[in-house]
C-alpha cells in the first residue's frame, strides 16, 4: 500500500485530522499528543507529515493575522536576529 | 439610434411631400391657368383673382391624401421599418459582444505537446480536436492538493456528462503528471481509476512534459528529497481548451465543482453559437 492507493491517503489524513484535534484541545502543547503524533507518523510518508506541519503553521499564524495577534515575541525574535 | 433618427427624417419628409406638397403644387398649377386664361382674354370658369382659399373641389381632393387610411400606412410602414433597424442594432450589439468575450481567451497559453496515455498510447495536442479539454497538472505522490482537485475534476466531469446529448463536441478531462520520473503510465492508471474511469492520463520524457509546462506557463519543482521521497511544488491549475485547440479559460482553487461546470457550459454555448 502506497500513496497510490485511495485507503492509504484516507488513513493518513484521518490520523494527521486526529492529531490536529488533539492540538486544537491543547492549545498545541504537543507533549500531550505524542500518541496521536506516533499515529500520524506511521500513517503517512515522512515528506507529507513535514508538508502538514508546515501547513498547520501557515493556518495557524494566517488565522492568527486575521484576528490581529501575530506574536510580538516571535517578532522580536526575527528582528534580534543578525541580518544574513 | 442614429440610423433610427435618420430613417424618421426620410419617412417624415416621404409623408409630408406626398400629402402636403403635392396638393399645394397643385394650387399653384391652378393660379398658372387663371392668369393665363385671362391674358389671352377668354373667359374664365374660375374667377381671375388667385383664389385665397382652396376651392372645394380642391380641399376634397386635398382631404383625400391626409385620410385616416394613408396616416395609418404611414404610420404602420414606418413603425415597422423602426423596429426592423432596431432587431438589427441589437444583432449586431450582440455579435460584438460575444467576440468580445472570445478575443479574452486568446492569450498566449497553450500550444503543441506529445505525450503518452495512462494506457501507454503516444498522443499529440492534435489527437484531442473536436474535444473540450480541462486539463490539470499535478503528481501522484501529491498529499493533499492534487486529491482535492481531482476530485473537484471528477464532480465536474459527472455534472457535464449529464447533458452529454445536448453537447456538440465531447468534454474530456486530463491529468498531466508534472513528475515524470515517478509517474509511469502504469502508476497513474492506478491512481486515477480512484477519482473517474473518464479521466486521461498524461506522462511522457521530462523534456516532454517540460515542454509542454513552459507553453501552459505551468511552474513546477521538484522539492527537497527525504530518502527517495519528494513533493513537487507546482501551479495549481485547471486550463479549459476549446475543440480547435486554443485556449480558452482557467480555473483556480477558488472556484469550486459547480461554478467550474457552468463556466464550461457558457464556453460551450458561446463556441456553438459563433460556429453555427
Amino acid at each position: 500500500m502506497s500513496v497510490i492507493d485511495k485507503n492509504y491517503r484516507q488513513k493518513c489524513w484521518l490520523a494527521r485530522d486526529e492529531y490536529w484535534k488533539c492540538l486544537d484541545m491543547n492549545t498545541e502543547d504537543k507533549e500531550k499528543c505524542l500518541k496521536y503524533r506516533q499515529l500520524f507518523e506511521s500513517s503517512c510518508p515522512a515528506t507529507w507529515v513535514t508538508h502538514f506541519d508546515q501547513k498547520r503553521d501557515y493556518d495557524i499564524f494566517k488565522q492568527q493575522l486575521a484576528v490581529g495577534q501575530v506574536e510580538t515575541d516571535k517578532l522580536k525574535s526575527i528582528k534580534q536576529q543578525p541580518t544574513p | 439610434m442614429s440610423i433610427i433618427s435618420h430613417l424618421l427624417s426620410i419617412r417624415t419628409s416621404i409623408y409630408l411631400t406626398r400629402n402636403i406638397l403635392r396638393p399645394t403644387s397643385r394650387l399653384i398649377q391652378n393660379r398658372f391657368v387663371s392668369s393665363t386664361s385671362l391674358l389671352l382674354n377668354k373667359p374664365d370658369i374660375k374667377s381671375s383673382t388667385i383664389p385665397l382659399e382652396l376651392p372645394s373641389s380642391e380641399k376634397k381632393k386635398a382631404k383625400y391624401n391626409i385620410s385616416w387610411k394613408t396616416v395609418t400606412v404611414t404610420v404602420l410602414g414606418g413603425a415597422s421599418l423602426i423596429a426592423f433597424i432596431y432587431y438589427l442594432d441589437q444583432r449586431k450589439a450582440k455579435n460584438r459582444r460575444k467576440l468580445q468575450r472570445a478575443a479574452v481567451g486568446k492569450m498566449a497559453i497553450g500550444g503543441p505537446f506529445s505525450l503518452i496515455t495512462h494506457d501507454k498510447k503516444p498522443v499529440t495536442d492534435k489527437d484531442f480536436h473536436g474535444q473540450w479539454l480541462l486539463i490539470y497538472f499535478g503528481f501522484t505522490h501529491c498529499p493533499d492538493i492534487c486529491p482535492e482537485e481531482l476530485e473537484k475534476l471528477a464532480e465536474i466531469t459527472k455534472t457535464l456528462y449529464k447533458q452529454k446529448n445536448k453537447q456538440q463536441y465531447p468534454f474530456q478531462p486530463v491529468f498531466v503528471s508534472v513528475d515524470p520520473e515517478r509517474d509511469t503510465p502504469e502508476l497513474i492508471s492506478r491512481y486515477l481509476k480512484d477519482y473517474s474511469s473518464h479521466f486521461i492520463g498524461l506522462t511522457g520524457t521530462r523534456e516532454q512534459v517540460a515542454d509542454m509546462c513552459k507553453h501552459y506557463r505551468v511552474y513546477f519543482s521538484q522539492g527537497p528529497k527525504v530518502g527517495d521521497d519528494y513533493i513537487v511544488d507546482h501551479a495549481i491549475i485547471m486550463y479549459l481548451i476549446n475543440p480547435n485547440g486554443d485556449f480558452v479559460d482557467y480555473y483556480g482553487r477558488n472556484k469550486n465543482a459547480k461554478e467550474v461546470a457552468d463556466a464550461i457550459e457558457q464556453h460551450m454555448n458561446t463556441f456553438k453559437e459563433m460556429n453555427k
